[in-house]
């Protein structure tokens, strides 16, 4: 009887941690990042000058509006990585993001914070809402930052 | 008309009357004779037979009451009701007396305020001796000024050539389908060498990518200051303005000719001087603004909408005219300015102006043109658009090929605009330096192997060209429109995006929507060694599609967090920012904090020199001036001062393209 509860003992653990490392060695995309996101604050202050919406797929992909450097919204797209609560990404172009994050949500999921890197020194905190569709029709920016302010 | 609205105007009681800003200046006359003071300008180019008198507030309760007078019998106002002044008149032979800026019940009040209802019109033999009449009429205790009625000039080089082929011209993809926009590369010039051997891509005012977001609009009302506009020209008709009250004594529907007080005409020849005639100007100068676009006929207008009405109006205020001696008198075009504020204008077009150098301070141009100045003053201070507070005034530099501006342009709170050619080039005829503040195409024809498709194409008056309706012109009055027809288009585009601007910041906007010039300044062209015009042609090439996005907004400026470095101003003062002179970098102690600098940020080189120490966002504010090394003072020629409020967004990250996250 012992040894029956020693060995479903073994067993659970190995499942249990079986279970970790798949969790930790598989993205799970899934859960409230999922959905639409507006930037709320940056480091603790409310952004005036400068909006972003990013919206996070199911698909591990994602979609970034930014409105910061030019007066129209510029549109990244690309794919991002949940492993436990870090928040890694990488744009369509192959660039990295500026830094790993570390996630977390309010209760009611309708908050999150990113956190990154110490030597960046950033905190961001995103609500959930709706990107409108006028934002959502900027079309897919070149990724590659320009100075130009001539079209022809 | 006078009488009648002289009888309302006795009725109203008078308001106050604003400070004189001459007295000081005549005051500063010192030893001069008293009345020598008085008499603010020479007798140079002035016109015979009338003067402008300026009387002190008795004087004025006097003569109001001699019109109503004369007005009830129905005579004509040769009186003034004061004896001395009477004196005088029967010495003249003063065939009229009235004032310079006729009352207008419902803009007499501000009109008062601005002290324009002191200003007399006094017309006598043309024998009479003009310098004794000022001398006497300056002797008078009662007269506070006395200005010679000094004629103006067109700023256009040479009459128009008409264009000859009806052949319609290959214009870029996705633009109007007005069939010679092809030939109007100064609005989209792609270096077609059948325009000129030397044209350059690009030397145009980029105005193909704002005609997709904005092509005008009619709430935005532009003054053309100039010859009378052919109000029923096919090209423009659907865009003159269409007075909703005109008056039934001057039947002002399109606006109103200040130089015969009758109806506006385009196509008059002078009696005796066949260079006095009607050029059609005023004509070309107004589809530059605004012919109608998209309509499959003629030319295209920088605000001249996509064929749907929607075009900017042309008010056509006209000072110049063929068959008169008194053209381009400053009696008319003080009317003339006066009624563009009363009447809903919201930029006031003018290609004329004095012969560069015979004007050479603010100051001097304040006290000699005093009548003109206020009457330009008072159009700033009108309000005639949701978009900005004040009015945009809007001058050619001149033609003189003079290294100054010439006035009312080169006075610092008016925008003066140079010439360049379908090179890039400064254009022959060009004034440049001190006063002038934005470049523009204006044509030129010396680089074209046919002498006329360098030149700036726009509508024509027929009656004028052999039937033609359209034809090449050049000169800083061709480059002036261009810059009215890019604030027209910016101030569209600012009310159909509910933006409101000040008058200082909308000037701003516009004398930094443009491209570097000062690049192309090497060799010698035509003769001219280009390198004297470095620096001196205003902020650059002006930029219709630069200014739709400073309207749309202010982008953020990007900054790395533990570097000094040097930032490009180019988003906030154009393409030439590195080159500016920059008065003041300012940045409060608090915003400062927020970026974690520990000393103020600086401009190394026409860049921002800054180094922050810590990510975050903070706001600073910086002035440049626009054109010249130097602002303009009372007593020194220069540029206006514009002031841009951006924030700097420091970050450490390094994202090559520019991505948030």
């Amino acid at each position: 009887m012992k040894k029956f509860l020693y060995l479903s003992l073994a067993v659970c653990g190995a499942l249990f941690f079986a279970a970790c490392g798949s969790k930790n060695d598989e993205p799970q995309p899934v859960g409230p990042i999922a959905g639409e996101w507006h930037l709320a604050s940056w480091n603790a202050e409310t952004p005036e000058a400068f909006t972003a919406y990013a919206a996070f797929h199911e698909d591990a992909t994602f979609d970034l509006y930014q409105q910061i450097e030019q007066v129209h919204f510029q549109h990244f797209t690309g794919s991002y990585l949940l492993r436990g609560n870090l928040l890694t990404g990488q744009y369509s172009d192959g660039t990295e993001w500026g830094s790993t994050y570390e996630v977390s949500f309010s209760d009611d999921g309708d908050l999150m914070t990113l956190v990154s890197e110490p030597e960046i020194g950033e905190v961001h905190v995103y609500v959930r809402e709706a990107i409108p569709a006028s934002v959502k029709e900027t079309p897919a920016t070149a990724a590659v930052r320009s100075e130009t302010f001539r079209l022809l | 008309m006078f009488m009648k609205k002289s009888i309302l105007f006795a009725a109203i009681l008078f308001a106050a009357c604003s400070s004189d800003p001459l007295s000081e200046l005549s005051d500063a006359a010192g030893s001069e004779a008293p009345e020598a003071s008085k008499i603010v300008n020479a007798a140079s180019h002035a016109l015979a037979g009338s003067l402008l008198v300026c009387f002190d507030d008795e004087a004025v309760a006097q003569l109001e009451s001699a019109a109503a007078a004369a007005a009830v019998t129905r005579s004509a106002a040769t009186r003034s009701g004061i004896g001395s002044v009477d004196e005088i008149f029967d010495g003249l032979q003063v065939r009229s007396l009235r004032r310079v800026f006729p009352c207008n019940p419902k803009y007499e009040e501000r009109t008062r305020a601005a002290g324009l209802h002191k200003w007399y019109l006094v017309e006598f033999d043309e024998a009479a001796d003009l310098d004794a009449a000022a001398r006497r009429f300056a002797a008078v205790a009662e007269v506070q000024h006395v200005q010679f009625n000094t004629a103006m000039k067109r700023a256009d080089e040479f009459h128009a050539r008409p264009l000859r082929s009806a052949a319609p011209a290959a214009a870029a993809q996705g633009t109007f389908n007005d069939p010679q926009l092809g030939r109007q590369w100064h609005y989209i010039n792609t270096g077609n060498k059948s325009v000129a051997q030397t044209a350059r891509a690009g030397a145009d005012i980029n105005v193909a990518d704002a005609w997709k977001l904005t092509a005008g609009d009619p709430r935005i009302i532009v003054a053309v200051v100039d010859e009378g506009v052919k109000y029923n020209h096919p090209d423009l008709a659907a865009n003159m303005w269409i007075n909703p009250d005109p008056d039934p004594e001057m039947q002002d529907l399109h606006g109103y000719n200040f130089v015969t007080h009758g109806p506006i005409t385009w196509d008059k020849h002078h009696p005796t001087d066949s260079k006095k005639d009607d050029s059609g100007h005023g004509t070309h100068v107004a589809g530059t603004v605004a012919a109608v676009n998209n309509n499959s006929t003629g030319v295209c207008g920088i605000a001249g909408g996509t064929g749907h009405d929607d075009g900017v109006r042309i008010m056509s205020c006209q000072i110049f005219s063929g068959e008169s001696n008194s053209s381009g008198s400053v009696a008319a075009t003080a009317e003339a300015i006066k009624y563009a504020a009363d009447h809903g204008a919201a930029i006031l077009q003018c290609s004329f102006g004095y012969d560069a150098g015979t004007i050479t301070s603010d100051a001097r141009y304040a006290q000699s043109q005093a009548v003109e100045k206020q009457a330009i003053d008072y159009f700033i201070a009108a309000r005639n658009c949701d978009a900005v507070d004040g009015g945009i005034v809007i001058f050619a530099a001149g033609n003189d090929a003079k290294n100054m501006a010439s006035y009312p342009g080169a006075y610092r709170d008016y925008i003066s605009v140079t010439a360049f050619s379908p090179d890039f080039l400064p254009a022959y005829y060009t004034n440049y330096g001190p006063g002038c503040n934005v470049a523009a195409p204006g044509g030129d024809y010396k680089i074209a192997a046919d002498y006329e498709s360098s030149q700036v194409l726009s509508t024509l008056p027929s009656e004028l060209y052999e039937g033609s309706d359209y034809g090449f012109m050049q000169g800083t009055s061709m480059a002036c429109p261009h810059a009215s027809g890019v604030a027209a288009l910016g101030l569209s585009y600012a009310l159909q995006q509910g933006k409101t601007f000040t008058r200082e910041e909308f000037n701003a906007m516009l004398l930094t929507s443009v491209n570097d010039i000062d690049n192309y300044l090497d060799g010698v062209k035509n003769s001219i060694n280009l390198a004297e015009y470095y620096k001196k042609m205003g902020t650059g090439a002006i930029d219709a599609y630069q200014l739709l996005m400073q309207v749309e907004g202010t982008p953020c400026l990007r900054a790395k967090v533990g570097s000094r470095q040097l930032l490009s101003l180019n988003g906030y003062f154009g393409g030439a920012s590195s080159l500016l002179t920059y008065t003041d970098v300012s940045m409060s102690e608090e915003e400062m904090e927020k970026l974690g600098l520990t000393e103020a940020p600086t401009i190394s080189y026409g860049k921002l020199q800054i180094r922050c120490n810590k990510p975050g966002v903070a706001k600073i504010r910086i002035t440049a001036i626009a054109g010249g090394d130097a602002a303009g003072t009372d007593q020194t020629m220069g540029g206006m001062p514009v002031t841009k409020e951006f924030a700097i967004i420091a970050r450490a990250t390094t994202n090559k393209n520019g991505g948030w996250l």
